[in-house]
């Protein structure tokens, strides 16, 4: 084995420092409490269906932003679009934006008097206290971290295997799907992981636009400003360890897959 | 060097963003105040408030600090029983604590983390509309509840298990009943507000208001007042304003969620009173009594009253034989009856 640089030690300090630091509270979490209440709170029927709703919501939000957004990052990838900078920077707002004051703003669009509200109120679709209206605004925080990925994805991806397959008789959508989109593959499926990551994890928004029926953020804040941090903790618990889970697993599956191009 | 200008967009973004938000995201601001560096003389003054004593004490800090350049004031603004929990689960240091529902003070507060509360303004139920509202120009304090009827009107109230506002909202419909003579009418009305136009707190319900998804909701006076929004006053037998109304207001009662979920408790129908504390782990105890003597003093009440505050004068002690000696010229006994 190589003895490590100077480098190396320095990095890898800083590094732990950080992984320390993000690790330290969610071990507390998860040894502050005793696996009984962790087994309570998911055998609790309102941590279930609040969390099942979060998981599905995420899902629904993030299947949205990938046929929409997908399209979106291959344009801002291959073509020069008039203000493309402007939309670029345009994707990002939302991560910045405080997220009561973009619940405000979708609101402003998709209540009862305003335009998308009553556009989709003709094929029976309501926003505010329904389920869509928690899938909007998962969509608006966490679209950018999808259309990014898909973005960055697709500048790796040379363009002249494109045209390869064009002069193999592809059409330029053939030639998207069998060439651009197998090559970022690993791109697309990160990117849709941390779309659908960040949906679950939003608050703020949601709060605005529905609070009830309760995705498993509002509930947690619920639990804790009505009993206490005692019983928030459990249902916390519960949504990172399945969160967690997918997580990993979906990681696990990108990964593989790009090993196996690697290889 | 392309990050530059791209960073630059999305700032730009953003201030665009937020401009176009602002009309609906008054009630937002639950600010911090900050004023200058904590030196080598400097002094902090941590003070704890509701918010819907932002604005209030938020310009009484502004002028206790012009008074004394050597405090620091550190504001903190959060539902009264979040101030609480900040206290009793998170040890977090306060000196001045306020909230604008007195009851949280005799349970869980006193005796463990304070020793006496103050009672100095009173606040009531009322319901908030604005121009857009259905039926804007009819309703006034005697046929309220037969517009809320109607069935195009939309109301909403904020959640009775997350916030006083919201099961005051079912108490103010007991009283309604008892006090209009009409059997039924708590039923009618909670018919009136759907699950779908429940929100936590008076926050999301006002934006829900300006946005014209609701028609009226359930509110404070101070709510209305600070966010210059129009309001029907009901009448003082069933909007919990006044103390000496407080044996009626005693004959309802609603359940809320108990101290673990799945638990009910039940709440009886109390005045709405506005009420202060020293905790007992201040770090600034002095400066904290100094801050009550100059909010309590003419030119304090007066700072209040421009910001819609009904006040208590003089100001009521729950225990003036535990009050801290430079304090008990600035309140009167509550009595014996409540506590």
């Amino acid at each position: 084995m190589k003895k490590p640089s100077r480098l190396d030690l320095i990095f890898s300090l800083l590094g732990a420092c950080l992984v320390l630091f993000l690790l330290a509270p969610l071990l507390k979490m998860l040894l502050g409490s005793p696996a009984g209440e962790l087994h309570d709170a998911l055998t609790d029927g309102e941590v279930r269906s609040a969390i099942a709703l979060s998981l599905t919501c995420a899902f629904w939000a993030t299947l949205i932003g990938t046929v929409f957004g997908v399209p979106l990052g291959y344009l801002l990838a291959r073509r020069s679009l008039p203000g493309k900078h402007f939309i670029e920077a345009l994707v990002d707002v939302p991560v910045v934006i405080p997220h009561p004051v973009a619940g405000i703003a979708l609101l402003l669009v998709f209540g009862r008097h305003y335009f998308g509200g009553q556009f989709f109120s003709r094929f029976g679709l309501t926003f505010v206290g329904e389920v869509p209206g928690i899938v909007i605004a998962m969509l608006f925080v966490s679209s950018s971290f999808l259309i990014n990925a898909a973005r960055d994805g697709f500048r790796n991806v040379d363009p002249r295997l494109e045209y390869v397959a064009r002069t193999l008789g592809y059409g330029p959508l053939g030639a998207f799907f069998s060439v651009a989109v197998p090559l970022s593959w690993r791109n697309l499926l990160s990117g849709a992981i941390m779309m659908w990551a960040r949906a679950i994890s939003e608050f703020g928004a949601i709060l605005i636009l529905t609070y009830n029926p309760k995705v498993a953020s509002v509930l947690i804040y619920d639990r804790f400003s009505t009993y206490g941090l005692k019983y928030a903790l459990p249902p916390a618990l519960a949504l990172v360890l399945l969160s967690l889970s997918v997580f990993a697993l979906l990681r696990g599956i990108s990964l593989q897959r790009g090993q196996g191009r690697a290889a | 060097m392309r990050a530059a200008p791209r960073l630059f967009m999305v700032l730009l973004c953003v201030l665009f963003g937020l401009g176009g938000a602002k009309p609906s995201s008054v009630a937002l601001s639950a600010g911090t105040l900050r004023t200058g560096t904590a030196g080598g003389e400097q002094q902090q003054l941590i003070v704890f408030n509701a918010g819907s004593l932002t604005a209030p004490f938020g310009d009484l800090l502004k002028e206790f600090a012009r008074l004394h350049p050597e405090v620091t004031p550190q504001q903190e603004s959060s539902g009264s029983l979040d101030l609480v929990r900040k206290i009793t689960e998170f040890g977090k240091p306060c000196d001045v604590l306020a909230v604008a529902d007195y009851e949280v003070m005799p349970s869980p507060l006193i005796p463990q983390y304070a020793d006496w509360y103050g009672i100095f303004a009173r606040n009531q139920m009322v319901l908030i509309y604005t121009a857009s509202s259905k039926f804007a120009g009819e309703i006034n304090g005697n046929n309220w509840y037969e517009i809320l009827l109607r069935p195009d009107v939309q109301s909403g109230h904020s959640d009775p298990d997350a916030d006083p506002a919201g099961y005051r909202t079912l108490l103010l419909w007991q009283l309604a009943e008892k006090y209009y003579r009409k059997p039924g009418l708590y039923e009618q009305l909670n018919k009136t507000v759907p699950a779908k136009n429940i929100r936590p707190k008076s926050v999301e319900l006002v934006a829900l208001l300006q946005s014209g998804e609701l028609d009226y909701i359930y509110g404070y006076r101070s709510v209305a007042e600070q966010g210059g929004m129009s309001f029907v006053a009901l009448p003082p037998e069933i909007d919990l304003s006044e103390a000496s109304k407080a044996e009626l207001y005693s004959t309802v009662s609603t359940q809320v969620a108990g101290s673990k979920p799945g638990e009910k408790k039940t709440i009886t129908g109390l005045p709405i009173l506005f009420a202060l504390t020293i905790p007992k782990n201040a770090p600034h105890q002095q400066l904290a009594e100094e801050f009550i003597r100059f909010a309590l003093s003419p030119q304090g009440q007066e700072i209040m009253k421009r910001r819609k505050l009904t006040l208590i004068s003089p100001a009521l002690a729950s225990d003036l034989e535990k009050l801290p000696k430079g304090l008990r010229s600035s309140f009167a006994s509550l009595g014996k009856g409540r506590k």
